[in-house]
């Protein structure tokens, strides 16, 4: 693993920022780090960008160890915090030549290098603008690129598409997605877990500083349809799934809660105007029970959607319920 | 080699710091403002001086006058401006978090001080390139001798580097937007008053030594300057040291190279004092040395007794692994209880170096013959003497029994809230309430004159003549008496942290002895 931790703790007096937490992840994937604020995110990130120390436990990074080489560790990672850390009176191009200089790089090597962090963040236009005077989603792409002016090894991003608009947010997600495809390794915080979920390979949720629960993604809904978190964990076996079903009516709905409690599997409804959104858990049949009771009680149904659940309900299972 | 290639070349082994804030600073209105303030106030001075000059005639000497006037703006520029940006441009990397960006960049807390003050050293030099050629000029005004002018200069300019460098400390020792906001304004009011102290002595400096290279001063004027050099090249150092502390993360060695800097300080002073008292015949400058070191170790003694007890991992890697170099050294490791044994250590040395050599001296010792004056002959009651043997005492005595006072009411009623920056606070009311003690007893009982009653002075370290002048020396005794109690009471503590250091020592060597046997499992594995 090019990032292992084991049995790490940071205490603070009696808080429990982090509490023997181990995880690691490989090269060319992106671990997804989620957790409620205060869970010890930012403390686990810190102790990986060698910015703080942990009590106990080890913590390395391209087999060095965080603790005893922080010069060497320093060399081989780029962080990006949850904030931007921009200049007055400085253009992208300086910016980011300033970082280079601070990384060691001299000459043409350093040339060559912002250069390339221009083109792969696609800032070449960019480069003769105050970086202060940047939008909030061309900052987040200056920083993206200081991280990665000593060509690291390993990233580690807090909450890099944090108050991005959805198409800055996409953009950089994608970004983060190359540098996987490039053999990096990335740790990336983000509240926003639908779309970390597509882009994450490996996920770790913590919790009061514990790991609440890792795996790849494909095991994390493995363990959802064998139903094995606590919130929609009701599945009565035989392949019963837990999900969310949105049916569209052609006209106002609420009168036909009544109806759809009533079918096996129904958890729970909400009516939002002519939607009934509705916790289903059961198998594929009892949901084509649910639409034919619909449509045999002449109910003018124009829309049946069913959704798996995704990385959101997982966290909120996770962090709230526990594991079983 | 063009001129972009030398360029690039000056870039790569500059500092990047200096590099980046040049760049911003040619850049700022406010920088260029003030170059542009600067230049015309040195040429409407250039008219009224040439103005001046035609009116009272050919031969007249207003040279020292407008000398002066420059010398002011480029003091109020190099004393108040100057510091008070280098100390902004550090707050603002630390309020807007830019600072940690690039303290885990290949950039140590070294580099990025060396680098605030080496920019703002450059933006100084750039300022006094507009000034030195209409100062060179009012040579030709007479009233002023080159080498005065020089030295004026030069030394205004090696001032404002020591108050370039303050001001980076002040903002480095501040953590909260409100700290910085509150230690601008200290600051500032700070630099202005010391800018006006400045100024009377520069002043009385040009216009009545004007010419004082040409007559017999020059050797005192040196002298003098060396002296302060001295002093101010190592508080220069301290300072730099103190701000790279400050700005070093929390897990990594914070206190050490400051620690050894103020042990090697003291021994620079010890050797300054001495050498003052030998030159001038003044025994009184021993007693300011006393006095100095005690004010100055009882604020060291504040900040090393209220470190955090816990050493981080990655300090506790470097403690060595002999045992003999952990007792010789080990106090200058971080934590409180160390921080006793090297308060205690250092106090200890001062006394022997305070009252050594004066006793050395006495004994008739070599060619400093005439120091034995301070330490009282034998059957000779000497009030000097006696002044001599307990103002040091007394005021150790009062760092111990103040220090102790705080260490045992955090170690034992508020272990929850022992914070260093708590406790900091806490020495500093204590010292308040011990000094307003006595006059709140005068208020509560009605007596006057509480002066005149040294046990009622007792609480207040702040009267020490009181002890010292009476003639009776109780007080003063059961003040030692309690200074020693404590000491007594932290020799406990101090061996805690040196059984500390070995415990970690022991730790290090179990966590390399894992290391090694699993390398030593790794390598058949490799080889099979």
């Amino acid at each position: 693993m090019i990032v292992q931790l084991d049995n790490v703790r940071r205490h603070f007096g009696p808080v429990k920022a982090v509490d023997d937490i181990s995880f690691g992840f490989d090269r060319g994937t992106i671990c997804g780090f989620i957790g409620p604020n205060g869970a010890g995110k930012t403390t686990t990130m810190r102790i990986l960008a060698t910015v703080d120390v942990p009590q106990a436990g080890e913590a390395d990074i391209c087999g060095h160890s965080v603790i005893d080489y922080p010069d060497r560790v320093r060399q081989r990672i780029g962080f990006m915090p949850d904030y931007f850390g921009t200049y007055n009176h400085m253009t992208v191009w300086e910016y980011l030549d300033f970082f280079g200089l601070t990384y060691g790089l001299h000459g043409k090597k350093r040339f060559d290098r912002v250069r390339r962090v221009m083109d792969f963040t696609d800032l070449k236009p960019l480069a003769e603008r105050d970086v202060s005077d940047l939008s909030k989603g061309m900052k987040q792409r200056v920083s993206l690129g200081r991280a990665l002016i000593n060509d690291p090894e390993v990233l580690i991003l807090d909450e890099p598409a944090a108050g991005l608009d959805p198409r800055a947010r996409i953009e950089v997600l994608e970004l983060i997605q190359e540098l996987a495809a490039n053999g990096k390794a990335l740790l990336v915080s983000s509240h926003i877990l639908a779309e970390l979920s597509k882009i994450c390979d490996e996920v770790v949720i913590i919790d009061r500083g514990k790991i609440r629960l890792t795996g790849t993604m494909s095991e994390i809904r493995h363990h959802l349809r064998s139903g094995r978190f606590k919130r929609g964990s009701a599945a009565d076996g035989d392949g019963a799934t837990a999900k969310k079903v949105t049916i569209t009516f052609s006209k106002p709905a609420t009168d036909a809660e009544k109806l759809i409690l009533e079918q096996p599997g129904v958890q729970e409804v909400r009516i939002i105007g002519t939607e009934a959104v509705v916790e289903h858990i059961g198998t594929q049949e009892s949901l084509a029970n649910l639409l034919k009771a619909l449509v045999t009680a002449e109910w003018p149904v124009v829309g049946f959607k069913s959704e798996q659940e995704g990385l959101e309900d997982v966290f909120m299972a996770v962090t709230e319920g526990g594991l079983e | 080699m063009t001129q972009w290639h030398i360029a690039e070349r000056i870039t790569d082994r500059s500092n990047p710091i200096v590099i980046k804030e040049v760049r911003q600073a040619v850049k700022s209105k406010a920088y260029i403002g003030l170059y542009l303030v600067l230049l015309f106030v040195c040429v409407v001075i250039s008219l009224f001086a040439c103005g001046s000059y035609l009116r009272s005639g050919v031969g007249s000497s207003i040279g020292d006058e407008v000398f002066g006037a420059f010398l002011v703006c480029l003091w109020i520029t190099g004393f108040v401006l100057m510091p008070m940006g280098a100390f902004h441009s550090l707050a603002k990397e630390r309020t807007e978090n830019t600072f940690e960006l690039l303290n885990i960049s290949g950039l140590g807390p070294g580099k990025i001080v060396r680098g605030k003050l080496g920019a703002a050293i450059v933006q100084l030099g750039l300022i006094y390139s507009a000034f030195v050629p209409f100062m060179a000029f009012t040579y030709f005004l007479r009233g002023i001798d080159l080498p005065m002018m020089i030295f004026l200069i030069v030394s205004t300019f090696l001032i404002s580097v020591f108050f370039i460098m303050l001001a980076i400390t002040a903002s480095a020792i501040a953590a909260t937007k409100r700290a910085f906001g509150l230690m601008r304004a200290g600051f500032f009011f700070v630099l202005i008053i010391l800018c006006f102290y400045i100024l009377g002595g520069g002043a009385s400096l040009i216009f009545f030594g004007g010419r004082m290279f040409g007559s017999g001063g020059l050797s005192e004027l040196l002298q003098a300057a060396l002296v302060t050099a001295i002093v101010l090249g190592s508080y220069f150092v301290i300072l730099y040291l103190l701000a790279v502390s400050r700005l070093t993360f929390l897990a990594d060695n914070r206190s050490t190279p400051l620690k050894i800097a103020f042990t090697v300080q003291s021994l620079i002073f010890a050797g300054l004092f001495l050498y003052l008292v030998i030159e001038t015949g003044e025994e009184e400058f021993w007693i300011v040395f006393g006095l100095l070191m005690a004010i100055q170790w009882a604020v060291v003694g504040t900040f090393v007794t209220t470190e955090p007890e816990e050493i981080s991992r990655r300090v506790a890697k470097t403690v060595a692994k002999r045992r003999i170099w952990r007792w010789l050294f080990g106090y200058f490791w971080p934590g409180c209880n160390l921080g006793w044994a090297y308060l205690t250590l250092n106090i200890v040395l001062l006394l022997v170096i305070y009252f050594g050599v004066p006793w050395i001296v006495s004994l008739g010792w070599g060619p400093v013959a005439r120091f034995g004056l301070l330490f009282p002959k034998p059957g000779a009651a000497s009030r000097n003497g006696w002044m001599f043997l307990m103002f040091p005492l007394l005021i150790v005595s009062y760092i111990f029994i103040f220090l102790g006072l705080t260490s045992i009411i955090f170690r034992v009623f508020a272990r929850k809230q022992r914070s260093p920056y708590v406790q900091r606070l806490f020495v500093v009311i204590l010292l308040a309430l011990g000094a307003a003690l006595p006059f709140m007893i005068e208020g509560l009982l009605g007596i006057f004159g509480t002066f005149a009653n040294p046990w009622l002075q007792l609480s207040n370290p702040f009267a020490l003549w009181v002890l010292v002048e009476r003639p009776r020396p109780g007080p003063a005794l059961t003040v030692i008496a309690l200074g020693l109690l404590f000491l007594v009471v932290h020799l406990r503590i101090i061996g805690r942290g040196y059984l500390q250091l070995g415990r970690i020592a022991k730790a290090n060597r179990a966590r390399q002895a894992q290391l090694d046997s699993s390398a030593a499992d790794l390598k058949p594995k490799a080889n099979g």
